[in-house]
Order: C-alpha cells, then structure tokens, then sequence
C-alpha cells in the first residue's frame, strides 16, 4: 500500500510540486522560487503574528503539550509517518517509533512552560509586562518578527523543537527541512493544526535539495534570528550567505561521552546493569544523535575488568537488536564498517590490550591506550581504559567545542569535582548512563538558553 | 629452505603459470604463496594467528584473511628482500598515503604480469602502435605505479618513445594536438593512455577549436581511475560517447583499467564489458559484514588475490564497490568511508 505524505508546508502556497517515490512512500514536494518564499515570509511576518499575538503561552504550551501527547500513542497517521520516514532515512521502524515517543514525551505542557521559566523568569514575560524581583519594575519579552532555521536530518522527531521554540516566543518561523527527512516536521504542524487550526498559518516548512543560495537568502532576509543545525563547514557556508548583522543560534554537530569510575564495576551485577544502560545510549537514535556516546572512559582496577565490560556491551547491544533494530545498512556503509573492523583486527593483532569486539551490528574496540577518536556511526564504540578518569581530562581539551553530553558512572563524591572539570570544560549536559538518550526540554541545549536566545526585552525602571 | 631460495622457487611457478595456465592450479600455487608470507612479511602472522588461520590449515584461498587498503597507510607490509623501488597511492582514497615495495624480483614479476596482460586485452591484435601519455613521464611521476606500468607497455608495443602529453603536471600547450594529427597524417594508430578524468579534460580543452579528431585505424584508448571525487563524473556509457564523438573509436577500442598501488597485477574492461581477471588473479564481490562472495549482480566490496604480490600481502580488502557478472566484474563506486549522522560529530568534519 502506498503512503502519501506531504514534504512540505507552506500556508497558502499555490505553485507547482513534485512526487518522490521512497519505497512504499510517495511524497509530495514543491519546486520552490525565491517569490514562494517572499510570500510565505510576508504572510508570516502578517497573518502569523496576528495570530501568534492572540494567544498566551499557557494557551500555547498547553496546545503543543496535546500534540506531545498524541505523537506518544498509537494512531494511523503516526504510523505512517513512522513507515515513510523509514522509507527515506533506512532507520528501523521501532527505532524512530522510540525516538519519537521519547523526544515527544520530554515535551509536556509542563516541560514547556518550566523551560521557559528556567530562561526567563517567567513564561508570561512573553504575555505581558511582569514583575521582575530583580529589578524595581517590571519586564516583558518579545521574540523575533521572524524566525528562519535549517533543519537537521536523521534523528526522528526533532524537527519540532525549533518550531516549539519559536512559537512559544510567539515568532513565526520559516525553515528548510532536512532534504532527506522532510516528514516529521510537516506532519507535527499538521497535529498542532488539528488541535488549533489557526497555528498552522504560523509556519512554513521548506523542501528543496543541497544548497540553494537564492532560496536560503529569501528565506533569511526577513528573520531577525537565524537557527541552524548542522556540521561545521555546512554552518559555515550558511554564516557567509546570512552576512554578518544576524543573529544566529548554532547547534553544530557535537559528541557524546562516557566516563566510567571502577566503583561501577564493583561486581558483575553492576557491571551487567551499566553495559545494559549504555547500549540503550548506543542504540536509541541509531547513534546518530549527538546526545549518543561514541567512547567510553573506564577507570582500570575495577572487580570486573574493562574487557569484560566491552564484551557485556556487545551482548547488551546484540540483545537490542530486537527490540530496538539497526538501520538497514547500505553497501557504501558496510564497506566503511569493514575497513574500519578490518584495521582494528589488525592493529589488535599487533597489540596486547587492543581488541575487537565485532559481531552482527554492534562493534567494540577495545583499545590499548586512551585517545579521542570518532567512530562510524553504526553501534559502535570505543573503549579507552585509564589509570583514573582525571586522566581523560588533557585528550578532552584539544576537543572542549564538540563536547555535549556526558554519562558518567561514579560514586556521588566524585561527581562534582569531574562535574566541575567537564563543565569547565565545555560539556553541556552531564547524566547517567541509560538516561544520555533522553534529554529533557529543560536542558540548556548545548549550553545556551535557548529561550533567552531568542527574545529581545523592554523593562520598565519606574524608580531606581 | 632459505627466505630467498623460497621465494625464488615461488616466483619461478607464479611467472610459469601467468606464461601458461596449464602449468599450475591458482589455488594450490596461492596456498603456497600464503605460507611464504605467514613466515616473511612482518606484521601478517599475529593477524593470520588471530584468525585462526594457518598453512597448515588453509584449503582455499578465499579463506585468507584479507588485508584492508587503511594498513598500508599504517605498516609497512614488504618481506624484507632488497627494496628496489617504492610506489606511493595517492591519497585519494581515505587519509595518508599508502606504500608498496618491490625487490629486484618482484619488478620483474610485475612487469611480466603487466605484459601478459596486455598482450591478451589491449593489444590482442599484436598491433604495434604509437603511443600518447596523459600521464607525467616516469621521471616526474616516479613513486605513482601506474606511470610506471604504461611505460613498461610502450616499451613492448610502442613503434616509437611514447610522446607525454603532461609536463610538469600540466597539459602542454600546443605538442599533443600536434602530435596527434601528425599521427592522422602519417595514417600511424595511436595509443592513448591516461586517467579517465584525464582524457575528459584534454577534450574540454582541445574541442572548442578542432571539433574532432578522428584517429588512424588501429588506434586505441585506455583510462584508468575513474570520476570519483571529480568536478565532472562520467558514465561509463558517457564516457565511451565521448571517445565515439570525440576521436571516433568505437567502444571495442576502448579499454578502461583497474588497478591499485597495492596491487602488481591489472583488471582488464573492453567498450562495454566487464572486467576479466587474468587467470592469476581472483576478485570476489563480498557482502560487506560476512565477507562472502554476494550473488550474481548483487553489489559488494571487492576482495583482490594477485599471485604476483609475493612480497606484499596478496589478499586485498579493498574499499571499492562492484558488482559479478558470471566469470567477470565491474566496479560501481568507493566506500565513502561514512555512515548516515544525525548531529553526531565526526572528527572527519572538523580536521
């Protein structure tokens, strides 16, 4: 049976599109001008406003709290859109069905609204002139006239936090979809619309494929802030067509960690718990996330050694298969899997302390000595034993831009000092192993206050 | 028996058997080869122990634990023997430059493997020709494999020193056109030997004024290395168009190579056909994971056995892509050496 989805969204759009078969899943996309995007900005920056001005963020976050809930049942249309994403992405059905559920169930009303708080104060700022305790007047906030993003691809359902983001600061927003997931973006307005159809009129959701400079400048010039997801050189080139008067919010691609102390080997149990939990960390996004681990930290001299750990979380990860299933993995990938597994066997060959844990989907490498190094994004890790996580402090620092989360397993009594370090650091998140996947919207998202970013402020000083 | 007079023995069978394939067994004589590199190339025996596999147990030599193209850029995989000559890859395919080194006997190995092979593919015919090089000459190009291999073919097949077209790495000016219709006047074929990418750019240069160039009868074409990673890619179809438009060959006059600096021996494609591995060589297209051979015309990553590689490590993991067509091959593409990320950093992206 054919699926129809929609790859695009853009209020009022009249002009021509396209059909793209994906397997099972036909979709339906615009070839866009730059007039297409010059209208839907200029209904935004009207229309949108309006109607974003008539609404308070209680009303809001309660609307998106709704869509969160829908988006974490079971219905139809979330199973299409789950089948079509799969179709483009080659992601496991039930590994974007979780990822889904678990980005939209960070995502309640009250989430929300405690975010906001946590950036603003108080969410209402946003409605009106509030009482700031702070100051001997009152405050109000106000976001942008227009908001303009770039989309980040491969991890299922995070296409709607920009969107919540901008909306809750009452800013419209244009933005250009991920060209190879361009689904989950256009079906999350389609729930909010059927909960409040106004909203829809809010946003428009642009498709086109690589880099287009004269769609990206229409798109840009009318925003006040610019939201980009991306690698380096791919925000690079987007900073030189946005020109330098723009205020940009970045979220470039980061790496995840883990730090393992040897009390968290104390015996097999523990052992056997935590390698389940890191898998988990492994397997949610299909390792795609940024929140994902890549290495593992472990502390020598623990009761279980850290070659046993490898080899729980091969089984840990092995065990997952099921329950969570890798992506379909294309030739061009698993050529790159097996030059990577072939120098490791080699290499481990030649070195007592290095070796390879590689069986179905998941590979280990156990390796002799500490380094920071990336990995294929296919189940796979790096373990690197130390004498003591102090020691992982120096290969960090060359890297202290790319740091994001961190799980770290260790008695309560060290967690601050290593807490202090990692922050110091550059680390934005630090949690536990099982809980890296999981983020909450509360997190400052990589070390910024995303609300905050986003608003410019009045405050009104009666006496001073 | 001694490392040399093992070796010596090896490479009297192996240069017999490329003479005649009725001398030998490929099996038998890659058995053998894979004993005398268990014991000789360092590095190979802890890698071949750890797969459990020895000389002793070895049946076929689809059971040899390839070695991935990514070590050769690591260890140097040479039997120690008196190193004559170092050929360097270029760096195309991944970070670093891969190294492979020949002894005296090792060269002559090759070249005969080279020549056996053009003699029953690009010169089949036993047509001597002259002959145009869209590669630097030997002297400015004296680490890459494939300089010196075309030079070791003219020096069989060529009525003539060979003419480069390349001069301290770029085209000149005026000479090739020249040489070219020279060859036209005297009705003398030619041979055109170069990178595929190569060939494309001579004629993006030469066309807007000549149009065409129709070569002599008797005259041929071979590229080698492909699009990948170019400003312009060419099908293969695209490419035998060009030829057909360009200097009116026909696809039969067309020869397209596969080879790597890791490798002594070649891999052979006419016009529109497959590649042919000669008879001392084997290339099987492996499911990537399993590293067994995938069906017919299903894609795969090509694992190369080369009977000539006696002092470099003769089972190769490389990382193209290509398909099996029945006794024969085309190659489709290389590893990207990525996977799909969402937002996940690679150090790749940041270096």
């Amino acid at each position: 049976m054919k699926i129809h989805m929609d790859g695009f969204h853009i209020p009022g759009f009249q002009g021509e599109t396209y059909i793209r078969t994906i397997g099972s899943t036909q979709l339906l996309l615009p070839r866009l001008t730059a007039d297409d995007i010059t209208r839907a900005t200029d209904h935004l920056l009207g229309k949108g406003r309006e109607i974003l001005k008539s609404y308070s963020t209680d009303d809001l976050a309660e609307i998106f709290g709704m869509a969160a809930d829908f988006w974490q049942h079971k219905s139809g249309i979330k199973a299409e859109v789950i089948t079509a994403i799969s179709d483009l992405t080659g992601l496991s059905r039930l590994v974007i069905c979780e990822s889904i559920s678990v980005e939209q169930g960070n995502s309640s009303t009250r989430d929300i609204l405690a975010a906001m708080d946590r950036d603003l104060g108080s969410h209402q700022c946003l409605d009106t002139f509030c009482h700031d305790p702070h100051l001997n007047g009152k405050a109000r906030a106000y976001g942008p006239r227009l908001t303009s993003a770039v989309l980040t691809a491969n991890v299922p359902g995070l296409s709607y936090l920009p969107m919540v983001r901008a909306l809750m600061v009452k800013s419209p927003l244009i933005a250009k979809l991920a060209s190879n997931e361009p689904i989950f973006g256009p079906a999350w307005i389609k729930s909010v619309a059927a909960i409040e159809p106004p909203l829809a009129e809010c946003i428009a959701l642009c498709h086109w494929t690589g880099g287009n400079d004269t769609l990206q400048k229409a798109m840009f010039e009318p925003a006040e802030v610019v939201i980009l997801y991306g690698g380096e050189q791919t925000c690079k080139k987007l900073r030189n067509v946005i020109g330098p008067h723009k205020k940009i919010i970045e979220h470039g691609h980061k790496i995840g960690l883990l730090l393992i102390g040897q009390e968290g080997l104390s015996n097999a149990g523990a052992a056997q718990d935590l390698a389940t939990r890191i898998a988990l960390d492994v397997a949610m996004f299909d390792q795609r996330a940024c929140v994902a681990p890549q290495i593992v930290y472990v502390e020598k001299n623990g009761s279980i050694s850290t070659l046993e750990l490898t080899a729980l979380i091969e089984d840990a990860l092995i065990n997952l298969e099921e329950d969570l299933p890798p992506s379909l993995m294309s030739v061009d990938t698993g050529a790159s899997l097996a030059m990577e597994r072939n120098v490791a066997f080699f290499e481990a060959a030649q070195h007592e302390g290095m070796e390879l844990f590689a069986r179905s989907t998941a590979t280990l490498i156990h390796e002799k000595d500490a380094d920071f190094n990336t990995v294929l994004p296919t189940r796979f890790l790096r373990v690197c034993p130390v004498d003591s996580l102090d020691d992982v402090m120096d290969i960090l620092r060359p890297f202290k831009p790319y740091l994001q989360n961190v799980g770290i397993e260790v008695d309560p009594d060290r967690l601050a000092d290593l807490a202090e370090q990692l922050g110091a650091m550059g680390v934005s998140r630090i949690t536990r192993p099982g809980l890296m996947h999981r983020p909450s919207m509360r997190w400052k998202h990589d070390g910024l206050s995303t609300f905050s970013e986003l608003v410019r402020w009045t405050d009104i000083e009666l006496e001073v | 028996m001694s490392a040399t007079t093992a070796k010596k023995k090896l490479i009297d069978h192996i240069s017999l058997f490329i003479k005649d394939a009725s001398s030998g067994d490929f099996n038998s004589l890659a058995c053998q080869l894979f004993g005398y590199q268990f014991d000789h190339i360092p590095f190979l025996r802890p890698y071949f122990e750890k797969y459990r596999v020895s000389p002793a147990k070895l049946k076929s030599f689809s059971d040899i634990p390839p070695i991935g193209l990514n070590i050769f850029k690591r260890y140097e995989l040479f039997d120690g023997s008196n190193c004559k000559k170092t050929f360097r890859t270029s760096g195309t395919s991944g970070k670093g430059r891969g190294t492979s080194s020949f002894a005296e006997e090792d060269l002559a190995l090759m070249t005969l493997s080279i020549l056996e092979n053009a003699r029953t593919t690009l010169f089949s015919d036993q047509q001597k020709t002259r002959f145009m090089m869209l590669v630097p000459p030997p002297s400015e190009a004296p680490d890459i494999i494939m300089a010196h291999g075309m030079t070791e073919i003219a020096g069989k097949w060529a009525t003539e020193p060979p003419f480069y077209a390349i001069g301290n790495g770029a085209f000149l000016d005026k000479e090739p056109v020249a040489y070219l219709q020279k060859c036209i006047v005297d009705k003398a074929p030619v041979t055109i030997i170069g990178g595929s990418f190569g060939f494309v750019n001579f004629i993006d240069k030469v066309a807007p004024q000549l149009g065409t160039l129709p070569l002599p009868p008797g005259s041929r074409i071979l590229d080698a290395g492909g699009f990948k990673g170019k400003s312009k890619e060419l099908t293969r179809k695209g490419f035998l168009e060009l030829m057909a438009d360009f200097f009116h060959l026909a696809p039969e006059h067309c020869f397209n190579l596969y080879g790597l600096t890791e490798l002594g021996s070649q891999f052979y494609s006419r016009g529109h056909e497959e590649k042919k591995p000669p008879h001392w060589t084997r290339v099987r297209i492996c499911h990537p994971m399993t590293l067994q051979e995938v069906k017919d015309g299903a894609e795969g990553i090509a694992l190369l056995y080369d009977l000539t590689n006696v002092a470099r490590p003769m089972a190769i993991l490389t990382d193209d892509l290509g398909r099996r067509h029945g006794n024969g091959f085309e190659i489709t593409g290389r590893a990207s050496g990525s996977a799909p990320r969402g937002c996940s950093l690679s150090l790749e992206d940041i270096r």
